[in-house]
């Protein structure tokens, strides 16, 4: 899905990227995105969808038989499927930065906060210059208890360590952040995300922030991608999205959203269930998609770009050529 | 962590005196009697017997016996043997250093290679070293020991005798190292093949569901090769069952090993509480058994008292529980 968005080279080019785990059905199928320099990416759908599955393709460090395909994942100029375990590992960390979900669990259990803090920052961490850095993201109560296990801190200031970590050990480019702030409360999320927006600013880092909270992809992301059944179904940037949304399923989601329903009506879910959805030939949304074409249920529409978004759906299509 | 330590030795002092008490009772309950041992005329004659019974103190209430018995051994005194009369303190300090010495090598060839295939067949999982370690485990723990204890000696045996303790010819470590440890690499083999088996599973297990977790998948995300991260946030995880598997499989190779002395005719604590048996030696076979059991527990106790070095949470959570039951 070419990007008219970027006239310079793209930070990160993914194309046709496949992601399978041990059995039938299929968790990511050919997605394709670019991410420019500096830039926030949202990658929103529901839990399956396959969101998290190309955030873990990326740092190639999907579990044990699960397999990954793509033609292209060029990362600074790198293609990342290309490279060897052992060159891998100068990018992940280094240039490529991630943040998983779960921050009660992302820290060695056993070994205290801070000591793990050093593994990553090394010597660094006495400077006081990152000293600064973590104390101003509230982290001075973390650095007082040198002797403290994860266990004894909360789930937010967890968060933020692990943050720090993923973005102060090195200078990283890209920062791949899986729902960080999913299991965090309100207040502490909102610190987190002001957290993750002041770093871009400052270290003028890309980010691919996946997430089903779509207030908070309105929020802090430039564009943002919609995925539903293991595919990319529409890319824009976030004021086009949610302005003229253009895939059925976009529109559907957005219309189910908490701020848009007026507050004396009844929330409006989406109609049947995602299942199956990954399996399906033809666009995964068809079984559940209002103005469901016949074509719909063969084959997957090519993308088609309309103004600067790119959107996969017959209908968007038919009514661009009508 | 004080007082984690000090419940844990309380514990290990409460159990012992658990072990003592019900072998005491259960020797005491059982048929085996040192006037059965007596020669026919005078064990046919009852006041002959009664007379044996009297000066062996079996006449007393059970719960005299007992507190004397209690009484002594906590002054290192079993008793004495009915069969020679020997004092079975000293033939206990004789078989146990024998059974410690074998046990421990055993559990060098069992621990050493358990890690090291381990850890290797994670760090390459799915690959050769996995597989064949998978076989091997699978082989070693399948293989009864007392038929491979056999086999090693017709096989071995055959071909390099001098690897062999020969009956009644055994040298202790302080009499020839060299011809000591020579003689006891093969039954240590065997006798360690088991738990290195059961050692190396569980610690493939416990180190693939660690290199699994979200925090290994961080580090790794971060950079870290799978050797670091195996070692620096993945070990620690997978040691805590490992340690618990180890403590009792370890206990066991230096609580003495009945088959493995018998079958090479090694004179250990195994061995000396069979003769104890065969001959209604109740002292004795009460003194060995207690002997067996203190090493069992003290091994526990070692394992315990490690947790908390492998794991902080361990001492925290305990003394973390006894707060919140005292508050």
């Amino acid at each position: 899905m070419a990007d008219p968005t970027a006239g310079a080279v793209p930070l990160l080019r993914v194309r046709d990227l496949d992601v399978t785990y041990p059995g039938p059905v299929p968790a990511v199928r050919g997605v394709s995105f670019d991410v420019a320099p500096g830039e926030i990416l949202g990658l929103v759908g529901e839990s399956g969808s396959g969101k998290s599955s190309v955030c873990t393709a990326l740092t190639g460090l999907l579990p044990a038989g699960a397999h990954r395909r793509a033609d292209a994942i060029e990362f600074e100029g790198t293609d990342l499927a290309a490279l060897r375990e052992r060159d891998l590992r100068r990018v992940r960390g280094r240039r490529l930065a991630f943040v998983p979900q779960q921050p009660m669990t992302s820290l060695a259990p056993t070994t205290p906060v801070v000591r793990q803090l050093r593994w990553y920052l090394g010597d660094r961490l006495t400077d006081v210059e990152v000293r600064e850095t973590l104390t101003g993201i509230g982290l001075g109560p973390v650095l007082d208890r040198p002797r403290d296990l994860p266990g004894s801190f909360s789930g937010g200031q967890l968060q933020r360590v692990v943050i720090a970590i993923a973005a102060l050990a090195h200078e990283p480019a890209l920062l791949l952040a899986d729902e960080p702030t999913t299991t965090l409360d309100a207040t502490v999320q909102a610190q987190v995300l002001r957290l993750l927006l002041t770093l871009r600013d400052k270290l003028g880092l890309a980010m691919v922030y996946v997430s089903h909270d779509l207030a908070v992809v309105s929020t802090i992301c430039d564009r943002v991608g919609v995925m539903y059944g293991g595919r990319l179904v529409e890319i824009a940037p976030v004021r086009e999205l949610f302005a003229a949304p253009r895939h059925l399923y976009t529109r559907a989601l957005l219309a189910a959203m908490p701020a848009t329903t007026p507050a004396d009506r009844p929330l409006r879910a989406i109609e049947g269930t995602a299942e199956g959805a990954n399996l399906l030939p033809g666009c995964p949304f068809a079984p559940r998609c209002p103005q469901v074409l016949p074509v719909c249920r063969e084959r997957m529409p090519e993308p088609t770009a309309h103004g600067p978004g790119t959107v996969r759906c017959h209908l968007a299509s038919e009514r661009v050529g009508a | 962590m004080t007082n984690y330590l000090a419940r844990r030795v309380l514990g290990v002092v409460v159990v012992m005196f658990a072990v003592l008490t019900g072998l005491f009772l259960l020797l005491h309950a059982s048929p085996v009697s040192p006037v059965n041992q007596l020669a026919p005329q005078v064990a046919a004659d009852p006041a002959a017997r009664a007379a044996v019974e009297h000066r062996m103190g079996l006449d007393r209430p059970l719960v005299t016996q007992y507190l004397d018995y209690v009484g002594d051994a906590l002054r290192g005194d079993l008793g004495t043997s009915l069969y020679d009369g020997t004092s079975v303190a000293d033939q206990i300090g004789r078989a146990l250093p024998v059974s410690l010495e074998l046990g421990l090598i055993a559990s060098v060839f069992a621990v050493i290679p358990a890690a090291v295939l381990g850890a290797w067949s994670v760090l390459r999982r799915g690959g050769a070293i996995d597989h064949g370690t998978r076989v091997l485990t699978v082989l070693a723990m399948s293989l009864p020991g007392y038929w491979l204890a056999v086999v090693a000696l017709v096989v071995v045996g055959d071909s390099h005798p001098e690897l062999l303790p020969n009956a009644g010819g055994f040298v202790t470590f302080g009499e020839d190292p060299a011809a000591n440890l020579q003689v006891l690499v093969l039954p240590a083999i065997v006798l360690g093949l088991a738990t290195f088996a059961m050692l190396t599973r569980s610690l493939r297990g416990g180190l693939a569901d660690a290199m699994a977790s979200d925090h290994a998948m961080f580090a790794r995300a971060m950079g870290g090769s799978r050797l670091l991260t195996l070692r620096r946030v993945a070990l620690r995880g997978a040691l805590v069952p490992t340690l618990t598997v180890a403590g009792v499989l370890i206990g066991g190779l230096l609580s003495g090993t009945v088959l493995i002395e018998n079958v090479f005719q090694i004179p250990g604590i195994g061995q000396l509480m069979v003769t104890a048996f065969q001959r209604q030696d109740y002292p004795l076979a009460l003194g060995a058994c207690v002997a067996t059991s203190a090493i069992f527990l003290l091994l526990n106790l070692v394992v315990d008292l490690l947790y908390p070095l492998v794991d902080p949470r361990t001492a925290a959570g305990v003394t973390g529980d006894l707060a919140g039951r005292t508050a």
